[in-house]
């Protein structure tokens, strides 16, 4: 969501709030109704060597905000560029993170000044705009950046979305306020709107409209009355990973071989890319499945845009008809519990972004052998965290005889989330450390005996998987007032196995017993951590470097 | 003036009686309909404030107005007559009647376009509108005296 900045739209602290961050010192202030940062001279530093403008003020006034709902940026302009201050207010944290300290990504810093007509815009607001790359890098000298304009979809196959192709391709100059709408509006999902405003000026040609009389050409897209194929594709202007995005129709498969995208098999990790997802997912071969079948752009909440209805099993029963009346049958659960919603299975949490685990769009099946080429966990494991590899397997075989897998006997033994969380790499470690903060998971396997796991996923490298932890944390009983702050320099060495065994020992003392035991979750018969296990854990954790772009 | 017809005077009377009688009773009936969409809002009825029925709300609106303003016209014009038959002659019949007319088609076309009606667009009932509004005109025009000089 891209904003002007007000009361209503700013949700940072802005009270002349000063916060020393690795980007440097800020401060947030007012003026009157105007919102202000002070930025620090490292950034104005970098203004200054990358858009050849000479000493910009440290006093920058912001223009634009993006996003409300989990996190907010602040946009500047400096002599015509409008750039981002570098940091970003977290919203259920409360706190000002420099700027990519919020992606899944090692190290800190986000490299260089972000100008917002470079990426952000394309998605971020009205209409998609899109330039040649080229065009569209750091630019010297001051004034506004000119975009050579694209059509978000470049449709030569499908009539109705032809429309895409009439944008006008000159290139504009931007004067700020920046772009036609800002945020997602009316024109990045029903076309540009010029041709329909023309038509219906004449109250003739509205009112054979209204009475059904005469041309059905409305001038103007209604992603509502395309094919599932056609009106997802719509979607994927901006949901879906860069390379697919877009012009092409067809993405190209190859190139989510991309780690920062997607799983080894190619299935999409990056949330907010669920176009390519869908697409390769069997539901949508059929033709009457795409984003709209359960997602609405009008009649939803704003922050999941999830149709009434949708959150249930409601969306998957419409087709899958038979299992309705066999629910138990089919999942092998109770029929109310977690166990029994096709999401929780078929589309876990296998994705991530903005600091969360979010559900997979492809649509599949648990699978244990997946589970071991790929590395991405199951939706039996992500829930049923104090169960091994080998148990799952076992069931899946013994319910829908999914062939035997060969597996050590760690991973026969071992719970998956604890295999995972301490000798995962960071996409597996976030993704599990987010899920013991997920209450299905909870009501599944307990609620406190995953603590000495978090302490580790708490001191990790990457700070999103320290702010999921800690997060996670905070839904244990005792731990709601937990006090991290997953942004401040991570521990190490000495430092970090203090911080860990400070909470371990906590636990230990003060905490209830806990609800498993066993050297499948690391713990001993009397509930204490056995620390040889975790050592041995973390001398084989994987260290690839992994960064997920969102 | 033949045997058995009533007198100018008593013409002048009956018109004058006519249109006080209709314009105060038009007042009553559009100021009474004003309440009622002043009520609607205070009790927060969804099916006139949610925002989806903002067009049924300005149709409303425009009913209450037109109509209150066209029972002020009838009163003015029954204020009017004498010094008109006086100064200009004989009131044209039709003048009488367009006004009578006017005040039920154009507030009516104004509320029937209201109760059914088409997103942004008001219902077929519109069209009475401007056939009020020619009603109103010529009626005016009638008395407007065009063309007419005053008596000496």
């Amino acid at each position: 969501m891209t904003q002007l900045p007000s009361e209503a739209t700013v949700v940072g602290n802005f009270d002349d709030h000063v916060v020393d961050l690795s980007a440097g010192t800020f401060r947030f202030y007012r003026r009157g109704e105007e919102f202000w940062i002070e930025v620090p001279e490292s950034w104005a530093d970098q203004v200054e060597r990358t858009f050849e403008i000479p000493s910009p003020s440290l006093d920058q006034q912001v223009v634009m905000l993006t996003g409300f709902h989990h996190q907010q940026v602040y946009w500047l302009e400096v002599e015509g560029h409008i750039l981002a201050a570098g940091v970003n207010w977290v919203k259920d944290f409360g706190q000002y993170v420099t700027l990519g300290e919020v992606f899944l990504k090692p190290g800190k810093n986000q490299k260089g000044v972000q100008e917002w007509t470079n990426n952000c815009v394309r998605c971020h607001s009205t209409p998609a705009w899109r330039g040649a790359p080229k065009e569209n890098k750091a630019r010297r000298g001051s004034g506004p950046a000119p975009l050579r304009v694209m059509p978000p979809l470049s449709f030569t196959e499908s009539r109705p979305l032809d429309r895409f192709g009439e944008l006008s391709t000159d290139a504009i100059s931007i004067d700020p306020p920046l772009m036609p709408e800002l945020g997602i509006s009316c024109e990045a999902c029903h076309g540009r709107a010029e041709e329909h405003i023309e038509l219906y000026s004449s109250p003739l040609r509205r009112y054979a409209k209204h009475l059904n009389l005469g041309d059905a050409d409305t001038g103007i897209i209604n992603p509502e009355k395309l094919s599932a194929e056609e009106s997802s594709r719509l979607c994927g202007s901006c949901h879906a990973p860069r390379p697919a995005m877009g012009v092409r129709p067809k993405f190209r498969d190859w190139k989510l071989k991309d780690p920062k995208y997607s799983w080894p098999d190619r299935m999409i990790r990056s949330g907010g890319r669920g176009y390519v997802a869908v697409t390769k997912s069997p539901c949508f071969a059929g033709g009457e499945f795409g984003c709209l079948t359960c997602h609405s752009m009008h009649d939803a909440p704003p922050s999941d845009q999830l149709s009434a209805g949708q959150d249930g099993n409601d969306a998957c029963i419409d087709c899958h008809s038979t299992l309705a009346a066999e629910l138990e049958k089919h999942t092998h659960h109770a029929p109310e519990s977690a166990g029994s919603l096709c999401y929780d299975c078929h589309m876990p949490h296998t994705a991530f972004n903005l600091l969360k685990a979010t559900r997979s769009h492809q649509i599949d099946s648990p699978n244990v052998a997946v589970n071991l080429e790929t590395g991405r966990p199951n939706g039996c494991n992500l829930c049923h965290l104090d169960r091994s590899l080998g148990w799952t397997a076992d069931y899946l075989s013994s319910w829908y005889g999914q062939p035997k897998v060969e597996l050590n006997e760690r991973q026969r033994v071992v719970s998956a989330a604890v295999l995972g969380a301490m000798e995962g790499d960071a996409m597996i470690r976030a993704l599990y450390g987010w899920s013991m903060g997920w209450q299905p998971a909870q009501e599944a396997s307990g609620r406190s005996w995953f603590v000495p796991v978090l302490a580790y996923l708490l001191n990790d490298s990457y700070s999103a998987v320290r702010a999921v932890a800690t997060r996670s944390l905070r839904t244990v009983p005792g731990w709601d007032d937990f006090e991290n702050d997953p942004w401040n320099p991570p521990r190490a060495g000495k430092q970090s196995k203090r911080a860990i065994r400070k909470i371990v020992d906590l636990w230990e003392r003060d905490g209830p017993a806990p609800d498993r035991t066993g050297e499948n979750v690391l713990l001993r018969k009397d509930g204490t951590l056995n620390w040889k296990s975790t050592r041995k854990m973390l001398a084989r954790r994987d260290r690839t470097e992994v960064q997920i772009s969102e | 003036m033949a045997a058995g017809e009533p007198s100018n005077d008593q013409r002048t009377t009956d018109l004058r009686a006519k249109h006080y009688g209709f314009g105060w009773k038009a007042l009553f009936v559009f100021i009474a309909l004003g309440i009622v969409l002043e009520a609607l809002h205070g009790l927060k009825v969804d099916w006139y404030l949610s925002t989806s029925m903002s067009t049924r709300r300005h149709m409303w609106t425009l009913a209450h107005a037109h109509g209150t303003l066209l029972g002020l016209i009838n009163i003015a014009f029954a204020s009017y007559v004498p010094w008109h038959i006086e100064h200009r002659g004989e009131l044209h019949p039709w003048a009488s009647r367009l006004f009578i007319l006017a005040t039920v088609v154009m507030p009516a076309g104004f509320f029937l376009g209201g109760i059914g009606f088409y997103a942004g667009d008001p219902g077929l009932g519109i069209l009475l509108v401007p056939v009020g509004g020619l009603f109103l005109i010529a009626g005016v025009y009638l008395c407007a005296g065009f063309g007419r000089k005053l008596k000496p």
